[in-house]
């Protein structure tokens, strides 16, 4: 009977509890971080590079690690040093079935009959880099399933680790590009994701991404443009494809169209208000994590739970997908609780700091009339200009 | 703070509500009503309609198989229904419930996730799409429109996930605000219609949710049903919901108490809460895959293959067994040597009732809805 309780407490500290840590963490970061765009970015290509814990496996405990590893250090250098990362992190051998893919030429394939799982390469192809109207074919994408065969993770570090057993041998023709002349490595992998990387149709989906999650549902062909064009003139240096992003006209014209996901709006509804500190770390009297209707909660209920996208596609980034009557009714709702706890003295000063100049007259109006402090705060996080950026 | 009934009544009285846009009735695509339910965790369909008349069932069940002298609703002879169900032998008796056996996905390894994702999107494989078929389905629809298809699970599903846009709801979100902000929020909301539009609809779901003809359910599928219900009296036409809680490994009889409790009470309360529209309605529950034939060392069954759908509801000619021949559990009719042969694809089955009741083309439905899928003839369930 020992045993098997100290498993089951092990198992819950693995699978609960460090996903819970993770959570906690990622959200008092967001709160606290002086770098707003840069944790924007981190939402960005955390959904770019969707990791989801809805499946079984290794990847219920290295999501939050992921996101550590992998979008952290690299979003602010080349993109196809991100995609590399991404692609060879466990997190995602483990969610895109990577690990179950065997050259059927290799000593283990020839040996047990096991074959190609070509889960990782499409996603890479359709999601990460060239996109679904990128130009490849199911040749390409079989092709490429071939050159990953061999990436894979040690049991016991939870390391990336190359398996050469597994790796198919002889020359694979991508997009017309062949690889693995040699004995099959990493080297020849990597190689791929950088001609990868430096596709036009690569460049393309990235900026088509990136305006339509920071500028609006439908971008002007000419700003994805322009971000395509730096993507490619720095060979995919990010910092300069962000410059074009946040100087393209457009960024200007239309502030305000994008709706916050449940995610943004947490985040930035808890930047407000002084929120007392055991909402952002919340533990039970053992001192073991606990959960947290009202962080971490608030996103499970509102269909955005950490780390729990639908699919490798990640989270829509459309308007209408998050502005939904019941939606609307769960952040109402939270505002009201939340509102119970944080305390405000002027709601005037408090729309000065909170919406600035995108509170008009007629906004201004209505919260100065607000019958409460308590009214005037709950009426701040729930007007349209809170919600939308 | 004020109830939500109270708040529905000062909306109305501000003149808020009858403004609300709404769907016109006549852009709703007939009048038929669609709820797909998902039966989470691989039921054990030989544990719910069981072939006591299959001799193998004694032998390789022991402690599980039971018979008619030993509590089992006999429907034709031959199957007879779990006591746990016997709620539904009022809909079997009144031919508003059928049973289908012997049938599964088309998704052959035995994992829940995975089975679940290819029971969701449609296809063979966990990865054959993005999309749900229920969503995929929504854009034969001749006005897709979010008030069109509500999705009740109490998590992301992938089933009515894709392009059309859907409404989410749970019984639980819960609307409580201040009368004045209420007022104040509508001013708030002018000029922004996505918020407005949401606003009205918020308020007019959830007063439904309280004033519904029925009581509350007692169970969370029986609250969930009556949500459903209450969106399926206005303009939704179709719903998803589902039962959590069908993996046995162990302790199979005491386990399975709660699901179908919940099954049982979700379906009955569907009945209630629709009222004269339960004529009209047809609900179909699933599983990803049915469990193992023989019972394991722990008094359970393990991961399988063929399993048990059940289709019913006022629209359906039940009160019969239906489905494939029976494959039999002998020597050699396992599939696998472990697992109640599928002998046939659910997604046909349903296939067909989206064609009688919405008048989908045959065409789209097997290339748009189900990839691939062959039709074959029609199980006659309308």
């Amino acid at each position: 009977m020992e045993s098997v309780s100290v498993f089951k407490k092990l198992r819950h500290q693995l699978f609960v509890g460090n996903l819970l840590a993770d959570s906690h963490a990622k959200i008092a970061q967001a709160v606290a971080s002086p770098f707003g765009f840069v944790e924007r970015l981190v939402q960005f290509w955390g959904n770019h590079f969707t990791v989801s814990v809805t499946t079984v496996g290794l990847v219920r405990m290295l999501a939050g690690p992921f996101e550590m590893e992998v979008i952290r250090p690299h979003l602010g250098g080349r993109f196809a040093d991100l995609l590399i990362a991404s692609t060879m992190h466990p997190a995602m051998l483990d969610y895109l079935n990577q690990r179950a893919s065997v050259g059927p030429d290799s000593r283990i394939g020839k040996r047990k009959n096991e074959g190609l799982n070509g889960n990782l390469a499409r996603e890479v192809l359709e999601l990460h880099t060239l996109g679904a109207e990128g130009g490849y074919t199911q040749r390409d994408v079989v092709e490429f399933a071939r050159l990953l065969t061999g990436l894979n993770y040690d049991n016991n570090t939870g390391r990336f680790r190359f398996r050469r057993n597994a790796a198919e041998p002889g020359i694979k023709t991508i997009l017309g590009r062949t690889y693995g002349r040699g004995r099959p490595g990493r080297q020849d992998i990597v190689a791929a994701l950088q001609d990868l990387a430096r596709h036009p149709a690569t460049a393309r989906h990235i900026a088509r991404q990136l305006c339509v999650h920071f500028i609006a549902d439908d971008p002007a062909p000419e700003t994805v443009a322009r971000l395509a064009t730096r993507f490619t003139e720095t060979d995919g240096n990010l910092p300069d494809v962000y410059e074009a992003l946040l100087t393209a006209p457009e960024a200007v014209s239309r502030f305000g169209d994008k709706r916050k996901t449940p995610y943004d709006f947490l985040i930035s509804a808890l930047r407000t208000m002084k929120v007392p500190p055991h909402w952002l770390q919340p533990v039970d009297r053992n001192g073991r994590q606990r959960a947290n209707p009202m962080t971490a909660g608030l996103l499970a209920k509102l269909d955005q739970g950490l780390w729990q996208a639908p699919s490798p596609a990640g989270w829509p980034d459309l308007n209408e997908r998050w502005i939904t009557p019941a939606g609307l009714a769960d952040r109402l709702d939270w505002i009201g609780k939340a509102a119970d706890h944080a305390a405000i003295d002027d709601p005037i000063a408090f729309v000065d700091a909170v919406l600035g100049s995108t509170a008009n007259p007629h906004v201004r109006g209505i919260i100065a009339n607000a019958a409460s402090r308590r009214s005037g705060l709950a009426l701040v996080l729930a007007s349209a200009e809170f919600n939308s950026r | 703070m004020i109830s939500r009934r109270a708040l529905l009544q000062t909306a109305l009285a501000s003149g808020l509500i009858s403004v609300a846009p709404r769907l016109a009735v006549a852009a709703a695509p007939g009048d038929q009503r669609f709820v797909f339910i998902i039966l989470r965790g691989g039921m054990d369909g030989l544990d719910i309609v069981q072939p006591y008349g299959d001799p193998n069932l004694a032998r390789l069940r022991p402690g599980l198989a039971k018979t008619p002298d030993t509590g089992l609703l006999d429907l034709d002879g031959f199957f007879g229904l779990t006591p746990d169900l016997k709620g539904l032998g009022e809909l079997w008796s009144s031919k508003q419930l059928a049973f289908v056996h012997a049938v599964s996905p088309p998704y052959r390894a035995r994992s829940h996730f995975e089975a679940q994702d290819s029971l969701e999107n449609g296809t063979a494989s966990p990865t054959g799409a993005h999309d749900g078929w229920l969503n995929r389905f929504l854009s034969l629809m001749p006005a897709p429109s979010p008030e069109l298809a509500a999705d009740l699970m109490p998590t992301s599903s992938i089933v009515l996930s894709g392009t059309n846009k859907v409404d989410r709801w749970q019984p639980n979100t819960d609307l409580r605000l201040d009368a004045d902000i209420e007022f104040f929020l509508h001013k708030l909301y002018e000029g922004h219609d996505d918020f407005a539009t949401a606003l009205n609809r918020a308020i007019i779901s959830e007063s439904e949710d309280l004033d519904g003809p029925a009581g509350r359910g007692n169970t969370v599928t029986g609250s969930y049903a009556r949500l459903a219900a209450a969106m399926l009296s206005r303009h939704a036409r179709i719903a998803a919901i589902s039962v959590n809680g069908w993996d046995s490994h162990q302790n199979q009889a005491g386990i399975l108490r709660r699901p179908t409790r919940e099954l049982a009470d979700g379906i009955l309360e569907l009945r209630k809460s629709l009222g004269p529209l339960w004529k009209k309605t047809t609900f179909v529950a699933v599983s990803e895959f049915g469990r193992t034939v023989r019972s394991n060392g722990t008094a359970g069954t393990d991961h399988g293959t063929g399993g048990l759908m059940l289709i019913g509801g006022g629209a359906v000619n039940g009160g019969r067994m239906t489905g494939p021949a029976w494959p039999g559990l002998g020597d050699g009719r396992l599939y696998e040597d472990r697992d109640l042969m599928p002998a046939d694809d659910v997604r046909r089955y349903i296939a067909w009732l989206l064609m009688g009741l919405y008048g989908a083309g045959r065409q789209q439905l097997a290339s748009a809805v189900f990839p691939g899928l062959e039709l074959g003839n029609d199980p006659g369930l309308l």
